[in-house]
């Protein structure tokens, strides 16, 4: 018998039970505080561990915005970096300099970025938000008092930490689109612009799908640089300007303080929550990726 | 006879190869298997040493016999320390130097006694006419000798295992012409010691190079016999047409 | 008018590109700045004191030493392993290949979580709990990319080594991996500037300390990415100092890595 086959299949396996491990395991620490809350854990804004309620909303709620606001940003920062590296507008020199630089930002630890964020952008941001509010004070979002520990803090350095992704990955997509399509649009008489449009960017849309999907997943599951960040305040967020809590955050900040069962239990679930919605987006992103090489 | 094929049948998948083969390879000499693309050569090469099978889907029928005893009931392993192969385009393996290439058949089969190691390895590629040229860059890789030494760095590795037989898939075609006399006049001196089968498709070559040729044609043997009787007399139209298509100085060679 | 449009494109893309490559830019210099200078052998060398006692991250250098070590023994293992079967055994390679890729995308923090239930509960707060956290992080990235190395190895080896009469797994262990040599050491590379720079998955394993424990992995230990974090936010002025050097640090250790990584490619 193959003893490399035996021992490199029981390594494997090990990968494969990973993932059940992780989930029955927060599964069975959840039970304490499912069995107490139930579903109204999901939209329960009331997080008092005095009084031993807990309430998962604020945290699912800034999960969602600093997720969303971050990925937006992302999407058309990233995907206009790939038109003007890869879609003709700039020499192709720019691409071997650029590309590599805007990469490597995915090389720096997220502590370190998340510390950028705390001693050097919050100051800063703060004065713009204080601009932004005083003369957009009659859109909420916008309201005071502001602060630089936000949520839109924790979307902007989210979103900073994202862009590498999609911006690579649709250039890569960009560039993979046959050249006689891309040739023959311009051959008419198309512009850049135009063959970006009509031909380019649909050809390559869903791996630029793809890699928005795969920089959701990233900004989910992203702990150190938005704990940092945004504050850790369990009000349930109404101003983008003002401190806020994401599941992570709140695991990462409260963990080691939580005193009763009951907390850890809560945070346990908070975490399982997470876990859910962060496999749904992978396996997503997952299968989009091989749908598009059995098509290529 | 050093090897014999009884009724050999070859598929892959649905698709037959070979079709019941009888073939004689005397010991000590060197055998040509001639024929047009596509014809069976390198398949029929390949079952001598079982590695046919490792093809999905291959199936073997028939009896192939080395010095009497069936190869398809010893460990595979073994049949293949004892029929060594060359193949069409030299392969030493990536990130090993030319020593390295030449001695992992050794380590691997357990000889730990680094000197045995050491003079096995000089034995082997002294055997294949390229000690002198690497004696003194034995730790450059592999893959930094030109195309002609890499051949020949792989059958100083197949002769590094020493087997009894070298099997050769067209060892030539991937080389300039220089490195093709090179080679050919290492497998007349090769025959010396080992019985070497030869798989061409260049009939100048079988006849430069072989004391046996068998034409092979659709999978099937349609003739064999002494290299100069065959290239002077062929029997069947096929090889005739086959000979003379890309040979015309018969006579030099008879 | 097309061209218009064409030219508010450019406009468009050019400061996208601009806005992209502005982060790192200023992660670089800022860090440089604010880092630079409080880089010294004392820094280097001593325990943290308290607040306006200088103090220095040792411990903290020898935890991220320690728990690395860990970390790549297990994931160094399995990993490669793993990417063997998946690349010269498995007939379903994509069932492992997917869970693989799913592990890869889990959230560190909930690692650390895992961790906690499964080991801290047992052995307590850890270097070594620290370890096995990270190893999980190294381990489907190995995995995968020892998996695709292996893929890259042509055939033509495989075939040379069977002639010889080499049973598979000692050609896998001995000729293949040799052949795939760069691909996996580049993904080793990659995995371990990866885990050098988290710090949740520490958070509650390796939990942190103010103290050198020798090289005890049953002990709570510090890492460098958890001084950053924890100093960092911490009242402090020369508490965030310390942040900042040790982010200086860290940068340039997972800069140096992921060069050489792009240089095995």
């Amino acid at each position: 018998m193959d003893p490399v086959k035996l021992i490199s299949l029981f390594s494997s396996i090990f990968i494969l039970l990973f993932i059940f491990t992780t989930f029955s395991s927060l599964l069975l620490a959840s039970n304490e505080s499912i069995s107490k809350f139930g579903f109204s854990f999901l939209i329960s804004a009331d997080w008092d561990p005095k009084e031993g309620r807990f309430g998962a909303l604020p945290a699912i709620a800034g999960t969602a915005i600093t997720t969303a606001i971050s990925v937006l940003i992302a999407s058309v920062i990233g995907i206009g970096t790939a038109v003007y590296i890869s879609g003709g507008y700039s020499p192709y020199w720019v691409r071997r300099i650029i590309a590599p630089l805007i990469d490597s930002l995915a090389a720096v630890p997220s502590v370190v970025i998340g510390l950028f964020g705390l001693l050097f952008l919050s100051p800063l941001l703060e004065n713009v938000y204080s601009l932004i509010s005083s003369h957009l004070y009659f859109i909420p979002v916008f309201g005071g008092p502001v602060r630089g520990i936000s949520i839109m803090t924790a979307s902007l350095i989210l979103s900073m930490m994202i862009i590498p992704t999609i911006a690579s990955i649709s250039s890569s997509a960009i560039e993979m689109v046959p050249v006689e399509l891309k040739e023959g649009a311009r051959a008419l008489g198309a512009t850049r612009w135009e063959t970006l449009r009509i031909i380019t960017l649909p050809y390559a849309s869903s791996y630029i799908i793809s890699s928005i999907l795969l920089a959701t997943a990233r900004a989910l599951g992203e702990t150190m640089a938005v704990t940092m960040v945004i504050g850790n305040s369990h009000d349930m967020p109404k101003s983008l300007f003002q401190p806020g809590c994401t599941i992570t955050s709140v695991i990462a900040s409260e963990f080691l303080e939580a005193t009763s069962s009951l907390y850890i239990s809560s945070l346990m679930e908070l975490g399982l929550i997470l876990l859910l919605i962060s496999l749904l987006v992978n396996i997503t992103a997952i299968f989009m990726r091989r749908g598009f090489y059995a098509r290529a | 006879m050093k090897l014999r094929l009884e009724n050999v049948n070859a598929w892959i998948g649905r698709k037959q190869i070979l079709y019941d083969v009888n073939l004689g390879i005397e010991e000590g000499k060197v055998t040509a298997v001639m024929g047009p693309s596509g014809c069976g050569k390198t398949t029929l090469l390949r079952v001598i040493n079982r590695m046919h099978e490792e093809v999905r889907g291959a199936r073997v029928s028939g009896t192939v016999l080395l010095d009497g005893e069936d190869v398809y009931k010893m460990p595979a392993s073994v049949v293949r320390r004892r029929i060594g192969m060359i193949f069409q385009k030299p392969n030493p393996f990536p990130n090993m130097s030319i020593f390295e290439n030449v001695a992992i058949g050794l380590k691997l089969s357990g000889i730990k006694d680094k000197e045995l190691i050491r003079r096995k390895v000089r034995e082997a590629l002294e055997a294949a006419a390229l000690w002198d040229e690497v004696k003194d860059e034995l730790d450059k890789p592999g893959t930094a000798l030109s195309g002609g030494q890499q051949q020949r760095l792989c059958i100083a590795r197949a002769l590094a295992v020493e087997p009894e037989v070298i099997l050769m898939d067209e060892p030539t075609s991937a080389l300039d012409p220089i490195a093709t006399s090179k080679l050919e006049e290492l497998i007349r001196k090769l025959s010396k010691n080992y019985t070497v089968v030869i798989v061409t498709h260049n009939v100048r070559q079988a006849a430069r190079v072989s004391d046996y040729a068998a034409f092979i044609y659709e999978g099937r043997i349609l003739e064999f016999n002494s290299t100069a009787e065959l290239l002077k007399n062929p029997r069947n139209k096929l090889t005739e047409s086959f000979i003379t298509g890309r040979f015309e100085m018969l006579r030099e060679v008879a | 008018m097309r061209e218009l449009k064409d030219r508010i494109a450019a406009s468009a893309s050019f400061i996208a590109m601009i806005l992209a490559v502005l982060p790192i830019l200023s992660i670089i210099a800022v860090t440089f700045a604010e880092g630079a200078w409080r880089i010294s052998l004392p820094f280097l060398i001593n325990e943290p004191a308290p607040p306006g006692q200088g103090g220095g991250i040792g411990n903290a250098i020898i935890g991220t030493f320690m728990m690395m070590v860990v970390a790549s023994a297990l994931g160094i293992s399995i990993g490669v392993l793993s990417g063997i079967y998946m690349a010269e055994y498995s007939q379903k390679a994509h069932i492992f290949e997917l869970f693989t890729d799913v592990m890869a995308g889990v959230p560190t923090i909930i690692l650390g979580l895992v961790v906690y239930l499964i080991l801290v509960r047992f052995i307590g707060f850890s270097a070594l709990a620290g370890g096995v956290a990270l190893s999980l992080i190294m381990m489907p990235i190995i995995a995968r990319s020892t998996e695709e190395a292996l893929k890259e190895v042509p055939n033509e080896v495989r075939e040379a080594a069977a002639a010889l009469g080499i049973p598979k797994w000692k050609a896998v262990l001995h000729i293949n991996l040799r052949a795939a040599e760069e691909g996996i050491k580049s993904g080793l590379l990659l995995s371990t500037a990866r885990a050098l720079g988290e710090a949740a998955p520490l958070l509650f394993t390796a939990f942190g300390s103010q103290f050198y424990s020798g090289l005890n992995l049953l002990q709570p230990a510090s890492s460098m990415s958890l001084v950053v974090y924890t100093y960092g936010a911490s009242p402090w002025e020369d508490w965030r100092g310390i942040a900042w050097g040790t982010a200086l640090i860290l940068l340039l250790i997972t800069a140096f890595m992921s060069a050489f990584a792009r240089r095995s490619r």
